[in-house]
């Protein structure tokens, strides 16, 4: 497997704890609902550290492993205001007042008189304002999703391992990570073979 | 790996058609599980190379792409005069060709947005290639503001940007609404069509063989690992840009029908400008739709996943704008009769005389699509052949339809050249069937 073996030299963790070096347990399954019962079986067993790992949404997942609503909407709203604010400021200062605005060098805007129309002619700055609240909300949410997902990350450990190659095409995974307060070293392992799946190895860090 | 079950025959790929309340009717036909799908998708992009069909229609394309290059160098050197444009306030040529590229970039938007929010889950079979036509359309559509203003090292004039002289835009004209609406739809265009990507660039990092693939789709996937928590944000963002993308594919050509609305010029001073450019739009841009699909699931032999009822399904689309087009044509005219306007009458009646095609061809290529929606109801395979051509035939049509605009000025031009003395209404040969963008240079 040649994936991204070029950001694999992480600074080695001095510590002769072999629970350190591993990033985690992982169980494989073969179809969506067993990975849902398997989730909820998880959720209920109490891991705060753990994630599913699927080739495409299984909806209902995150509700069954307890992830809260993101916040992303909110987000995106507030960005939405500013782009609207931005281009009504844009619009208003370009066109319609006459003000020195110092940033490196002085701005001024200039007093378009176009047939007696008023100069701050709220139905035509509209188009605009409409597109920049869009503009500034989609760049906000694909921005804020990546950042709010850690993304992009180009190494993780669940590259590493075989079997894992086919969590983008059709198999389902969970995996527990050892920092969890409730991993226990063998008995985590246990209980994820307790959860009929394909397979259960653990991932190195 | 075999993309079939042993013992279960193939089925056609018409075999979905059928509409029985109670019966999902299946999306994926011959594939039984999710690696097969993940096979036989994969295996257009990890070819080792393209067919032989690839290599000339690349070639063509690339020496019609040379053309542009030498011929807008020559319209530089010239000026705009050499599109026959001889006043200065009519764009005539490359507002038509604006009007037809942005049109066509609709229907990729309207698929990856309209009918996500829809529910429609017949549009993940097409909606990635849809969205690839959107950008490309939108990047033939902003060439050319950028080269018909005459004066092209004058282009950043078109952006806010401060400069000596204090000189600003002006934010009330609809060619500035254009600017706007034209780059956030490039833009979120772009954004919407990548994100859909990445976990499908993540599928194909997995399954490289070579290191420098490996790396590069491992770059473009940004780390996707399919995390339950990721797609959970993920989801959430898709649903935003298919919220926000919805309204701004309705408001990008309606800001682009502002440009002849707003105008005081007798037959484009209308209101039912911006809804009538919307359907037109996405009528036209369907019709590229179909003409890019058929040709695509016959040659990557894609038909299990676009199936006959995608084709279906899209036509009927393509039926419904086509009649809110015709719609709009009879709207125009009767309005132009009702409200007694000299100016607009004599527009109106000037056009209708002198090209009679142009008021019916859209509906007539659109209605035509009734003929083959009509075979299919037969549910027999034994019309697949002909239904299939036919089809591909109406969708030339359709095409041909948003080409309206170009053999409209070729019409103009080849009359200026040699004109017709006596009835100038009868021309066969050199109309053909024509659709909104008629209005851009009539």
């Amino acid at each position: 497997m040649t994936q991204m073996t070029m950001a694999t030299n992480e600074p080695s963790q001095e510590t002769t704890d072999s629970t350190q070096q591993t990033y985690g347990v992982f169980a494989e399954f073969t179809s969506p609902s067993k990975i849902f019962k398997a989730a909820e079986a998880v959720h209920a067993a109490g891991y705060r550290w753990w994630d599913c790992l699927v080739p495409f949404p299984v909806h209902g997942l995150d509700r069954a492993m307890g992830i809260k609503p993101t916040v992303l909407p909110i987000i995106v709203f507030f960005a939405g205001l500013t782009g609207t604010m931005v281009a009504l400021f844009l619009q208003i200062y370009t066109n319609s007042i006459e003000l020195p605005l110092w940033l490196l060098v002085p701005v001024t805007g200039y007093q378009f008189e176009v047939s007696g129309k008023p100069l701050i002619s709220a139905p035509a700055f509209i188009p605009v304002a409409f597109e920049m609240t869009i503009l500034f909300a989609c760049l906000t949410a694909v921005g804020a999703m990546f950042v709010m997902n850690g993304l992009p990350r180009l190494y993780h450990p669940v590259f590493r391992h075989p079997r894992l190659m086919r969590l983008s095409d059709d198999r389902f995974f969970v995996v527990i990570e050892t920092r969890d307060p409730k991993y226990v070293r063998g008995e985590t392992e246990a209980f994820l073979e307790s959860l009929d799946p394909e397979a259960v190895d653990r991932l190195e860090a | 790996m075999s993309t079939l079950t042993a013992g279960k025959p193939r089925v056609s790929d018409s075999s979905n058609t059928f509409d029985e309340p109670g019966v999902r009717s299946p999306l994926v036909l011959n594939h039984d599980s999710f690696t097969s799908v993940t096979e036989d998708i994969c295996k257009v992009n990890e070819a080792p190379k393209p067919p032989l069909a690839w290599y000339i229609t690349f070639a063509i394309s690339a020496v019609l792409a040379l053309m542009l290059f030498v011929l807008v160098g020559y319209l530089f050197l010239t000026g705009v005069g050499v599109w026959g444009n001889n006043v200065p306030a009519a764009w005539g040529f490359p507002i038509v060709n604006f009007v037809f590229w942005v049109g066509i970039g609709h229907a990729g938007t309207l698929i990856s947005a309209v009918l996500f929010l829809f529910r429609q889950k017949w549009r993940t079979s097409i909606n990635r290639f849809s969205e690839a036509m959107t950008i490309f359309a939108v990047v033939c559509a902003g060439l050319y503001p950028g080269i018909h203003i005459g004066r092209v090292w004058l282009a950043y004039w078109l952006f806010p940007i401060p400069n000596q002289m204090s000189m600003w835009p002006q934010f009330r004209s609809p060619l500035l609404w254009d600017v706007f609406a034209v780059g956030t739809y490039f833009t979120v265009s772009l954004i919407f069509w990548y994100v859909g990507m990445v976990p499908d660039l993540a599928t194909l990092r997995d399954r490289t063989t070579t290191k420098l693939k490996s790396v590069l789709y491992g770059i473009f996937s940004l780390g996707w690992r399919g995390s339950m928590r990721h797609w959970h944000r993920y989801e959430r963002c898709y649903l935003l840009l298919a919220a926000m993308a919805t309204p701004l594919v309705l408001s990008v050509h309606s800001v682009v029908s502002f440009d002849f609305a707003v105008s005081q010029l007798p037959g484009w001073h209308t209101t039912i400008f911006p809804p009538y450019f919307v359907a037109g739009a996405i009528f036209s841009g369907f019709g590229m739709v179909l003409t890019l699909a058929i040709p695509a699931r016959e040659m990557w032999g894609l038909k299990d996943f676009i199936t006959k009822r995608h084709i279906e399904n899209m036509c009927k689309i393509v039926l419904l704008t086509g009649s809110m087009v015709g719609y709009a044509y009879g709207m125009e005219f009767f309005i132009a009769w009702y409200s007694g306007e000299l100016m607009e009458t004599f527009a109106f009646v000037n056009r209708a005389s002198t090209e009679p095609l142009e008021t019916t061809g859209g509906p007539i290529g659109s209605w035509s699509l009734v003929m083959s929606l009509r075979h299919k109801s037969s549910g027999s395979s034994d019309v697949a052949g002909p239904y299939g051509s036919s089809l591909s035939l109406h969708c030339w049509l359709t095409s041909v339809c948003g080409l309206s605009g170009l053999s409209s000025s070729l019409h103009r031009w080849l009359s200026r050249r040699f004109p017709v003395s006596g009835d100038t209404s009868r021309r066969p040969g050199l109309t053909l069937p024509c659709s909104l963008e008629a209005l851009g240079c009539s």
